[in-house]
Formats: C-alpha cells, structure tokens, sequence
C-alpha cells in the first residue's frame, strides 16, 4: 500500500513535469561527434520501460533536415526505489540507430544525486557515461540482491579482492570489484535502474524499429560513416554478391575495422571475388600488417586469390606462425622444382635467415 | 616390497636395450627419480610420448635421474629428443644438461626449434650399470621425451610416424599389450564425469574400470588444475558432493582439501577398479561396436588391453569416440543450422558462417604477496607474447584459442603460449618496485580446455533447447546456469593481449539435457559424458561446467547398469527400457549412500 502511495505521488509529479518540458539540453558527454547538432526534426515511434515496467518513456527518432534518421532519444524522468522510498532522476538520453546508447544531457539545475542527495562530481558522471557504454556490464546478468559476493571482501585501503587471505583478480560472478569499479560510488541504485533503462527494452525497440524501416538508400550512409557498428549493420544487409560494387568502402572497412568485422567480411566474401585484383592486392600485399586471424583466413583463400598472392607472401614469411607457413607451404607446387623462381628465390634466402621456422621450409625445398 | 619388485622390474623392462646389441632407448618419464621434473602426457598423439618437463616457474628444479643396466660395454653416441619451446633471438629458456656415468655432458639441450634429437657427443661406457641425471638449468620447462644410445652413430628418426613406428621396437614392445582385462564397464577420462559414471555403475553393482592418465582424479576440478565446480546438481546431489569442488577463486589452494575428499570417495568403491596413470592410446571398434581399448601407464610404459560390453568416452577431447569411428564435430556451426542466434552478439555468439573457432584453454596460476622481496628474471622469451600486459594473479579468463590452431593437435603449443603470457606478465609486473614482494606460487602447467570435439548423439543438444525450454522424456540432466560462451577479447579491440577473453552470458530458467545426447548415433556400446557430450558450439556454453558433466556421467552410469541387466546397447534403454530407468534416475535424489 505504502509503495503504491509512494509511485503515485511520483507519477502525479512526473506529470507536472512533462507540461513543464523546455527542451533538449546539451549533451554532457556523446560518443558520436556532433551528430545531435544536425538534428532539424523529432518523431515519436514507441513507448519503452525500464526493468522494473514503472513509467512508460516515449521514444523519438530524431531525423536531420531531409528526413534521414539520426538518433533516437528519450528524456526520462523515472523514480529510483530502494525499500520503498522512491527519488526522482530526470535525464536526456541519446542512442545510435541500432540502438546502443551514445550519450546523455542533464537539464540545467537537475543534476544526478546520489542517494545522500549530494550531487555527482565530475568523474562520477565520466563514470556513469562509461557504464551506460558497457551493454556486457555485469548489471546485466545481476538482480539488484546478488550484486555483492558474500565470499569477497575488498581491503579497505587496497584495489584488491581477497579471498582467505590470498588475492585474487576476481572471482566468476559479479564481484564486489567489479562492481565498485563500474558503478557510481553512492549511485549503485541509480546506476543499475538507468543502465537497465538505456540497455534494455529501449535498445532491442530501437533494433527492430530500425531493421522494419531500414532500406537500400541506408547502405552507403551506414558503410561510408566512422561506425564499425553501422559498417556491420549495413554489410549484413547487404547480399555478399554486391560487396565488391562497394568496393572503395569494403577496402576501407578491412582497413580500419575490427578483427571481428574483418573476418566476418572475409568469411562471406564469394569465393570468385577473392580474384578481383585491386583487393587481392590490397589483402596480400599487406599480409604482415593484418592480425593473425585475419592472415590465417587469407591463407585458407589462397587458392581463389589473384595468383600473384603466393608471391606476395614470399617475402612476408616472417610475420607466419608455424601453422601459417605450413598452410602457405602446402599451397605451393609439390614439386619445388615447379616453383615460380622468384618464391624459390624468396625461400631460399629465408632459409639463410633467423626465421624460426626454417627447418620447415628446408624440408619443403628438399622434397 | 612387492611394489619395489614390481618397479624394479618395470624399470629394468623400460630401459632394457633393444633386441639389438648396440643400441637402446630410455624414455625420460620412466626414471625412477623424477626429482622437481614433472611427467607431461597431454601431448601424447601428437609428439609421440609422455616427457619430462622442469617446471620450476623460474627456479631450476631438482635432478631427475635413473639407473641403466647395459648389454655392452663400448663406446655409444648419445641423442636426447627435446625441444627449445620459444625458439627465437633469444637464450632458450628451457635449457638442461645430462650427466652419463658421473659425466656431465658440455653440450647444453633444449636448443632446436621443434621436438628433434639433440645430439650429445660420444661416450664411452666401462661399467654394465650407470647412472643418468638431467640437471635443469632454467627452470623455466625445459623437456625431454627420451634418450638414445647408439654405437653406430644413426641419427634416430625425427618424423612422428616414423618414430612411432620405431619406439616399440628399440623397447622390444610386442603389437598387443600382454595383459587384457575385463569389465562391465570401462570409463576412460577421470574427470568429474568419469568419476560420477564409475560411482553411479558401480553402486548399480557393476564391474567398472576407470583409465584416468594422472595420478589425481577430477580433471579441471583437480588440485592439478583447479577449475572450481559449477552449475547445480540436479537428481545426483549425493553423488556429485561426493567429488565436487567448493566455490572458492579459480586456482585456489582449497582444491586441495576437495581434491582429498574426491579420491578418498571414488577409492572406497572396492567395484571401481582405477588404473591411475594410464592414458587411453587406442579403440578398436568392430562393425561399429568397440571390442576393447588400450592404455599405457604414462611412466613405465606398461600396457592393458581393457574388454568390455560398454564403454564411457570421459576424456574431454572425445578420445575413445574419435579412435573408434564415432561422428564428432569440431568448431562452430552456422547460425542457421541450429537456429542459434542471439542479435545482440551476432558473430560472436553464433556466426553466419561455420568456422574452426571454439571456446579456449586456460592455465591458472596464484601468486603469494610475501613479507620480503623476491627476484623474477626480465624474459625476452616471453615479451612478443605479454608485451606490456602486467600482472600479479590469473583466472578463467587467461584463455587462448585462435583460428590456426587446433585445441587437441596445436595443445602444446597453446598451453606454451599461456606459459608465456603468465611468466611474461608477471615478469612486468615485478619491475615495479610496488610489486617486489610478490612471488609465483603456483602455476599449472595442464591445460583446462573448455571445448574440442564434441560426439554426436542421437539428439544434438542446442541453445534451441534452451531457449524452447523442451522437456524432453529422457530428460536426465537439468541445469539452471547461464549459457556463456567466450571469445577472445582481441577480436574486438586487437590492441588486447592475445591470451585474455570474455565471456557473453544469456540468462535462463531450467534447461533440460535428453539422455539421447549422452551415448553415441553411429558406435552402438559407447556412451559419452562431460564436455564431448553430443551438442552444438552454443549448446555446449552452458553445461559445460563441471556439476552438469558429473549429472551427465551418473545419468550414463546408470544407464549402463540397465544396459548389463538387459544386455542390450545404450539406445535400446531409451526405446525400450525408459520408463525403469528414468525411474531410477528420478530415485537418485531420495538416496542416501
């Protein structure tokens, strides 16, 4: 009864607020340059909860002047509720269009307060931002009851977690550790309800909001922005058959993305299209400069690849493990007499050197 | 007594020179002085045999040594087969010497880039009876798997198969082990699910061998590797208390303690027959159905034949399925084939592609913060892995597994890497005054694999199951843990460590495991249980913690006791004999010992 008395004190409050909006605020901190500034119309698409279905938040779709979707955004105004005391939190919250959150704005005289009411400092709301960043944070997968481990202690004046007096780095489950460095010392709560909030049931709406609306003319925008996220989207939209009609994108992408968005376009590259020269060129050449899993792939695509490739590599041996240089070894003709002369040459004098692995090549030449 | 005349005469059998009068091969893991080296069996299949290794996590370990007893005195050439295992520009860091009949030899070992025979110079042997000694320079795991004397100076061969073929020989070792044994059930892999399969069958009343290739049972539970047990305990809580572990860190001293408890519970069935220190080489399948298994015990070398109507495949790596025909697979299916996606993750969950990728191995390790300082050398062997990485503790998450390496054909490879990574790391991090005080404690030099093959049953076990919450009839094993599945944190961001991962975890309610999962599709008389239970790459994230592949082991010992009584194969108690068994696996949890 005491609890049902409380929320509706707060959702009477929360109506008065909302007739007394006075617009976005600047963000405090925003992962995507200065994409809100070119913001010229707002939509509304859905209504969201938090974890604890309280309030209802409406969700906008913010579009620049021409109607290109933006960012979606909610201001929110949400009680935080520990054993039935409730106080309100009002914040701006910003997500990307796949629904990841990018940043947040506070109204002016509406600062975050932990739950002594004293106001955050300025490395609590750095603090803040980076944990509503992690969507693999340990809230995730933790009930507000279970978030200390009983079994861990921190040292008061240390870093570290002990355990039977014997430290440990951490144990499998949410730590005491992790937790206190994750979260806003004092705003567990607040920290836990809007983390929930931003990385929840608003984020898997604004995937499928997006996926439903989502067509061709969004590819080149997805692939030719700064994102990796949007590259990824927008390549898995794409069939693999039209990689290649992006071409100038999909080199860059290689380029610039992760390990993950590398091997997940090179693993769905069509066979035939390993051939086309420019980006054999570009994948073979520059062998020694790709992450190890990167090259392991190129490897296991030598045989579809411009047949200039095993050349390439010759003079790049050095940066293979012995798994690769097995690979690359097994590629080659059988009979090293039928070598291409220059690899012969390449090998040879590889074998002169300090390369770990001679002995294979040794064995191989021998053969 | 009778065990020092049965020593002695493994001893004498193990180094008694070849049928040939001038030549004869010692293995290393068969001296009768092991001193601080320590026997390495992991690699068997693909370096040939078990060695010794001086894991002295920076300290040169104490002498391993061992008599000979010659056929002939003369002059021999002398051969060790080791490896340098971090070959580069750099001293190698598993350096030893050998000492032959008082002499210690000037050529230093361990300096050739893969296992090679090394060779030593020419000796000449007055005395019928001497003395061998390895002195460990390092004691940073230098290795050796053997050493050969040789009056004709032939090099011995270095290809595997080749030497594989020409061991036996030089150790006068017939085709067939000379000894075979027979059993109700033969369980190979002690692990906990070994353990709980041999407890559940032999309180059935069965005959059971189990073939565990150390000395200690438990597997990744054991105080060797120290993985603490998860997941719940299902219908079998009396027995798996009997060998589970507390929730202590990962790496804890505690292991010990259950360690004790483990062995001392599994040793008081007088029905359970253990053959400790033995490791599974072969399985001989016939029309699909196993006749036997052999084993070699991994010091003496001493061989058994173990005969059967049943057999468990416990190993992990689904040895015994993969030597006797069963349908396995390796890697990660793509995501539509079970229909496994998680959009949140995408690849890193379940890829649109198949791939070679699995969970990785990890190696744990602790360290004591002392009242004194303590020195650990800089390693330039161990810099391209660790770089900058610093550290004074380990846990789950030291794990290394990349696409050009295999998690059971590249294992030594991979567990060398983690060796570096920790060695490498703490070596950083005690260049910081602040850190002089901390001191290796322990580091396991075993490795605690997450995934390699997996055996296919007649039902596959997926994240569909989990996400569809079945109910299967022959559910067998329930679990309520999160699935996780890890990936290595530098897919992400390739400026991470190499040897750090992550994990991803999708919260649950109950999940079921059939019974079908637990015995092979195509080798009628083999069941499976722990992680090469028949599932998927995403299926097996969950229960593969070490409650669940115990629930898994009893749910099959019973299941082979039904098999005895009826004489029939593991899929006939599903289609025929369901009803009586699920019986008995419902009465498990009423069941006091």
């Amino acid at each position: 009864m005491a609890r049902a008395v409380v929320l509706g004190f707060f959702f009477f409050c929360s109506f008065l607020f909302s007739l007394a909006d006075g617009g976005k605020a600047k963000p405090l901190f925003f992962e995507m340059g200065e994409e809100y500034r070119k913001v010229a119309q707002e939509q509304e698409v859905f209504l969201f909860r938090g974890k604890d279905s309280l309030p209802e938040h409406q969700m906008l779709l913010l579009s620049d002047s021409v109607g290109n979707p933006l960012l979606f955004y909610a201001d929110i105004y949400t009680p935080v509720c520990i054993d039935n005391i409730c106080k309100p939190v009002q914040i701006e919250i910003y997500w990307d269009l796949l629904g990841e959150y990018v940043g947040f704005a506070l109204q002016k005289n509406q600062p975050l307060t932990k739950f002594d009411h004293e106001e955050f400092e300025p490395d609590d709301y750095e603090k803040f931002h980076a944990l509503m960043l992690d969507d693999h944070s340990v809230l995730d997968r933790s009930k507000m009851e279970d978030l200390f481990d009983k079994n861990a202690k921190v040292e008061p004046d240390k870093e570290q977690v002990v355990y039977n007096g014997v430290e440990v780095d951490a144990v499998s489950e949410p730590t005491k550790k992790v937790i206190r460095e994750s979260t806003v010392e004092g705003a567990l709560y607040s920290c836990y309800t809007l983390w929930h909030l931003v990385n929840g049931e608003s984020s898997r709406k604004i995937k499928n909001y997006f996926s439903e609306i989502y067509n061709d003319r969004f590819s080149t925008y997805l692939l030719d922005s700064p994102y990796e996220s949007y590259q990824r989207f927008a390549l898995k939209k794409l069939t693999p058959e039209a990689y290649l009609d992006f071409r100038p994108q999909i080199l860059h992408i290689l380029e610039s993305a992760s390990p993950l968005t590398r091997s997940y376009v090179l693993k769905k590259l069509p066979d035939e299209d390993w051939a086309d020269e420019k980006l054999s060129e570009f994948l073979y050449e520059n062998f020694s400069n790709w992450d190890m899993n990167t090259q392991t792939l190129l490897l296991k695509h030598l045989e579809f690849a411009d047949e200039r490739a095993a050349l390439w590599l010759s003079t790049q041996l050095s940066s293979m493990k012995k798994r690769q240089l097995e690979m690359y070894l097994t590629f080659l003709p059988k009979r090293p007499a039928e070598l291409d002369e220059r690899i012969r040459q390449a090998l040879e004098e590889k074998v002169q050197s300090d390369y770990n692995y001679t002995y294979l090549i040794k064995a191989y030449l021998g053969s | 007594m009778k065990k020092l005349l049965l020593l002695l005469f493994l001893w004498v059998w193990a180094i008694s020179p070849s049928l040939s009068q001038t030549d004869f091969l010692i293995e290393a893991e068969s001296f009768l002085d092991k001193g601080g080296w320590v026997s390495d069996p992991q690699f068997v299949e693909q370096m040939g045999s078990p060695y010794l290794m001086a894991h002295g996590m920076g300290k040169p370990v104490r002498n391993a040594s061992t008599e000979v007893v010659l056929k002939e005195k003369g002059t021999y050439h002398i051969w060790a087969r080791t490896k340098n295992w971090v070959p580069g520009n750099w001293e190698a860091p598993g350096r030893f010497q050998l000492v032959v009949d008082g002499e210690k030899m000037d050529q230093v070992l361990g300096l050739g880039p893969d296992w090679n025979w090394e060779y030593l110079g020419e000796k000449k042997l007055s005395s019928k009876s001497f003395k061998i000694e390895l002195i460990d320079l390092t004691g940073f795991n230098g290795r050796v798997d053997a050493i050969y004397f040789n009056q004709e100076k032939k090099v011995p061969p270095t290809d595997v198969e080749k030497l594989n073929a020409w061991r036996p020989d030089k150790l006068g070792e017939t085709a067939a082990p000379g000894e075979t044994k027979e059993f109700d059930l033969v369980i190979t892999g002690g692990g906990i699910a070994g353990c709980a399969a041999a407890i559940a069958a032999a309180e059935q009343g069965m005959e059971v061998a189990l073939i565990h290739d150390r000395g200690l049972l438990g597997g990744n539970a054991s105080s060797e590797i120290r993985v603490h047990t998860l997941g719940i305990y299902g219908k079998f809580e009396r027995i798996l208390r009997m060998i589970d572990t507390e929730h202590y860190p990962n790496g804890s001293e505690d292991a010990k303690k259950d360690q004790l408890k483990r062995d001392k519970n599994v040793k008081s069935y007088k029905n359970i027959h253990l053959f400790l220190n033995y490791r599974a080489y072969d399985a001989v399948a016939k029309e699909s159905v196993i006749q036997y298994i052999d084993a070699r015990h991994t010091s003496s070398g001493e061989r058994i034949r173990f005969t059967s109507p049943l057999f468990v495949d416990a190993t992990g790596d689904g040895w015994i399925g993969y030597w006797s025909g069963a349908d396995y697979s390796y890697g990660r299916e793509g995501v539509e084939e079970y229909g496994e996606a998680w959009d949140k993750w995408g690849e890193l969950w379940s890829p649109e592609e198949p791939d070679n990728a699995v969970m990785g191995s990890s190696i744990l390790w602790i360290t004591d913060l002392t009242t004194e300082a303590h020195n650990f050398p800089e390693l330039a062997w161990a810099k391209d892995v660790a770089n900058e990485h610093e550290a004074t503790a380990g846990e789950w998450y030291w794990e290394f597994s990349r696409n050009d390496l295999h998690q059971i054909e590249d294992g030594e490879e991979i567990r060398d890497h983690m060796l570096r990574a920790i060695f490498g790391s703490f070596s950083n991090a005690k260049q910081k005054p602040e850190n002089a005080n901390y001191k290796l404690k322990w580091v396991s030099y075993l490795l605690g694999k997450r995934e390699s093959r997996r055996l296919m049953g007649d039902h596959i076990f997926t994240f569909r199951d989990v996400l569809d919450q079945v109910k299967f009839p022959d559910s067998v094993v329930v679990e309520t843990r999160e699935v996780d599945i890890h990936f290595q944190q530098n897919l992400q961001d390739e400026n991470k460590p190499d040897f750090l991962s992550t994990a991803l975890f999708y919260k649950t309610d109950a999940y079921y495991i059939p019974y079908r999962s637990l015995y092979s599709r195509n080798v009628s008389n083999l069941f499976m249980a722990g992680r090469c239970f028949s599932c998927s790459h995403v299926g097996l994230g969950g229960p593969r913690v070490m409650r669940t592949t115990g629930q898994m082991g009893a749910a099959v010992g019973f299941a082979a006791s039904l098999c005895k009584k009826y004489k029939v194969n593991p899929r006939d108690i599903y289609t025929d004999h369901l009803e009586e068994y699920m019986k008995l696996i419902m009465e498990q949890q009423w069941r006091e010992r």
